[in-house]
């Protein structure tokens, strides 16, 4: 545990635990991030949340959040790691939101924020394109003005929550005369606009994800999050918002122990091969988490992380792929057993945790991540 | 960068690394010299209490001095002294002798070594858990050097003794020195030990012992991050001035991938190290955050030492080079942190359901 909470802050988080071992279900376990089944548990867990308060606890007062800082919302988000608490909301809580907080104008914020607190919100990322992906400066949906209006055109890809999500945080080209990175701005668009189509994408984790297509969707301006052709910036600091991903160091962890315990039961914890494997995993995971605790103890402090956050997601770039080929080493061919078959390890999750080993793509798989520390941490030069 | 520090801890690191770099360059004189000096800005009993001559601070402080020295490539028997005169003090019934020993560390006149069992010798008996029988037997890896006293857990018909075995009363053994350590074979002779030289018996010895263990293998993480660091921007400050190909090769993304390997393998192994020193400090449990300390910090150093070798080529392997100061002193200390398979193997053993609350 880290060494530094304060007393209250420890109180926070054994009153965060008594909290989550109520109301704790064994189908929280159920992996398949967005089957039907799952989203209610998250539609149910995030009414939870609100009613307690710790739904947008790190947002100011003033906004309806809780007022809580940092820390405490760090707090809050490893324990929903490590419980595997379902969620519901898409990106509002840890991305859109605190964007909001710091870009919106008041109406916007009081159209919105209220919205995403209350769980009625439930927000995508349009950032990712069919040519712009790692390079996502390269995107090519535009918005044009047109009298008090933008129309967009354009494809996004690989959309999370694009489905089901009532509302889209956009990025669109807006000048294509400026610098591709400077061109670029952000929009809160509402997704039942006539115009705009989604088509679900099945992946290897059993998630849908969303081609979602706008063709000439008309929007007001009053859609434009933050200053006209900036987006590009607002997107890198809305993205630091959400990077310290403590859920996912503590998600591997909880993970990790339930692996010890069922080797432990059934003889296999004696192999010093398994311990091995298992140990070295675990220091990985710890390195993993304290990288994700410094970027909170910096946003804590007012800083706005920016390689420190990068860090953390190459951390967890580089656990991931670890972790399923562990599995497939402690476990061999049992661990390709899946869930709704008797012999299928832990409920089905080893044979998952299998699958998410390749899902490492988001934000930037390893080498672009390892590009991004390059430049911005070790500030190295291009050719 | 050095996290979580306080106001004097950030002063006490300024503090070692000017000391640190003004012994860098005074690396010709003896030994003992670098050792005085240490003593002389009160680092050598940095945990001791007052009245035996120390500073009265904790395992983080040394730790800072630690990481300074290492990162200068200063290595000496620091770590082990520290975590020994840590324990020694701590403990209730320790005699005249330990704290006439204790002031002679404070002063920089003595240093401790702390037996380990022979890492290519499984079958060594220094270990608490080890081969029983009133004599002490076996090969015994003192890392350092040159010291008055080494201490180790003996067992005597089952029981744990901590010993503080001055090197003087072991005429005529075979103590053969490396640069980073020695080691004593005294397997074929054996001998009683006098009973002034036992500290403690039993469960104190044994915690004690375990405690010190805890200590020095922080410390020399500790070290090895300092000398980790150091590595990363020798590496990184050639990669700099280096053309191939017509461009710098810190343009190239093989290059700048592996620095940013050692980048972030030194500021996770940083941040594990300190945590541990920490709760050390705190007297807390410690088991579970210096195993993956020590399990981290010895896998960042070696890549960190093989990845800087790639980058630096030949240039690198010319022993005047200070990388070949860094590979003598590292590798010692990887090798004392015991096997990866072993650091792994602790780490696993840590793992219970719901340790994180």
């Amino acid at each position: 545990m880290y060494t530094e909470f304060t007393q209250e802050q420890q109180a926070f988080r054994r009153e965060v635990i008594a909290a989550f071992q109520d109301a704790r279900k064994p189908e929280w376990l159920s992996l398949d991030l967005e089957c039907p089944e799952y989203l209610q548990l998250g539609r149910e867990m995030d009414r939870t949340l609100i009613e307690r308060g710790w739904y947008a606890m790190h947002w100011p007062k003033e906004y309806g959040g809780g007022g809580g800082d940092h820390v405490h919302s760090a707090i809050l988000r490893e324990l929903e790691g490590y419980f595997k608490v379902p969620t519901y909301g898409g990106h509002g809580r840890y991305i859109v939101g605190p964007a909001l907080v710091e870009f919106g104008t008041t109406e916007q914020k009081q159209r919105y924020l209220p919205r995403i607190i209350n769980g009625e919100l439930v927000i995508c990322l349009g950032f990712t394109e069919p040519n712009a992906g790692s390079d996502l400066a390269a995107m090519e949906a535009k918005a044009v003005k047109s009298g008090s209006d933008f129309i967009i055109s354009g494809s996004k890809l690989y959309i999370t929550y694009g489905e089901y999500a009532n509302s889209m945080l956009l990025a669109a080209r807006t000048d294509p005369s400026l610098p591709k990175h400077k061109g670029v701005s952000l929009f809160l668009v509402d997704m039942d606009i006539p115009g705009i189509t989604r088509s679900p994408l099945d992946c290897l984790t059993g998630h849908r994800i969303s081609e979602v297509h706008f063709d000439d969707v008309r929007i007001p301006e009053s859609c434009l999050l933050g200053t006209l052709n900036q987006g590009f910036y607002h997107m890198a600091v809305a993205l630091n918002f959400e990077r310290s991903g403590l859920d996912w160091p503590a998600r591997y962890m909880s993970m990790l122990e339930d692996v010890v315990e069922h080797c432990r039961a059934m003889g296999q914890w004696s192999s010093s091969r398994v311990r091995e494997i298992v140990g070295n995993l675990a220091a990985q995971i710890e390195a993993w988490r304290m990288i994700c605790w410094r970027v909170v103890h910096l946003q804590a402090r007012g800083q706005v992380p920016s390689w420190e956050a990068s860090l953390a997601q190459f951390y967890r770039k580089d656990v991931n792929p670890q972790f399923g080929r562990a599995l497939l080493e402690i476990f061999g061919a049992d661990a390709l057993v899946e869930r709704g078959d008797a012999r299928a390890l832990l409920g089905g999750r080893v044979e998952w945790y299998l699958r998410e080993t390749f899902n490492n793509h988001g934000q930037g798989g390893r080498f672009v991540t390892r590009n991004v520390v390059a430049r911005r941490g070790l500030r190295l030069p291009g050719k | 960068m050095l996290t979580h520090l306080d106001e004097t801890q950030a002063m006490l690191r300024d503090a070692a690394r000017g000391f640190c770099v003004e012994q860098e360059g005074r690396r010709a004189a003896p030994r003992q010299a670098l050792w005085t000096a240490l003593a002389g800005m009160g680092w050598t009993g940095v945990t001791l209490p007052a009245a035996l001559g120390g500073s009265e601070s904790t395992p983080v402080e040394a730790g800072v001095i630690a990481f300074e020295m290492g990162r200068r490539a200063l290595f000496t028997s620091y770590p082990e002294t520290v975590a020994l005169g840590t324990v020694l003090a701590e403990a209730d019934t320790r005699n005249a002798a330990t704290d006439a020993l204790l002031e002679h560390v404070a002063v920089g006149e003595a240093e401790l070594l702390m037996g380990q069992r022979e890492a290519l010798s499984p079958g060594a008996s220094s270990e608490a858990g080890g081969a029983s029988g009133p004599l002490i037997d076996g090969r015994i890896v003192l890392p350092g050097g040159a010291a008055q006293a080494f201490v180790a857990v003996f067992r005597d018909q089952g029981q744990p003794l901590l010993l503080m075995v001055p090197l003087r009363a072991l005429p005529g053994t075979d103590l053969k020195t490396t640069a980073r350590t020695a080691a004593i074979a005294v397997s074929e002779r054996g001998f009683e030990p006098d009973p002034a030289w036992i500290v403690l018996k039993g469960a104190a010895a044994a915690h004690a012992w375990h405690r010190a263990r805890q200590i020095v293998n922080a410390l020399y993480c500790a070290e090895l991050v300092g000398a980790t660091r150091r590595l990363h921007e020798i590496a990184f400050d050639y990669a700099m001035i280096r053309s191939q190909f017509g461009h710098l090769i810190a343009t190239y993304q093989a290059v700048q991938h592996a620095l940013v390997d050692t980048f972030a393998a030194a500021e996770a192994a940083e941040l594990l190290t300190f945590r541990a020193l920490n709760v050390l400090a705190s007297g807390a449990a410690a088991e579970p955050v210096v195993h993956p300390a020590v399990a981290f910090v010895r896998e960042a150093a070696w890549t960190t030492l093989m990845k800087a070798y790639d980058i630096l080529g030949g240039v690198g392997f010319i022993e005047e080079h200070p990388i070949s100061l860094y590979t003598r002193g590292m590798v010692p200390i990887v090798t004392l942190l015991g096997s990866a398979q072993s650091c792994n193997e602790a780490v696993a053993d840590t793992i219970r359901k719901g340790h994180w609350f």
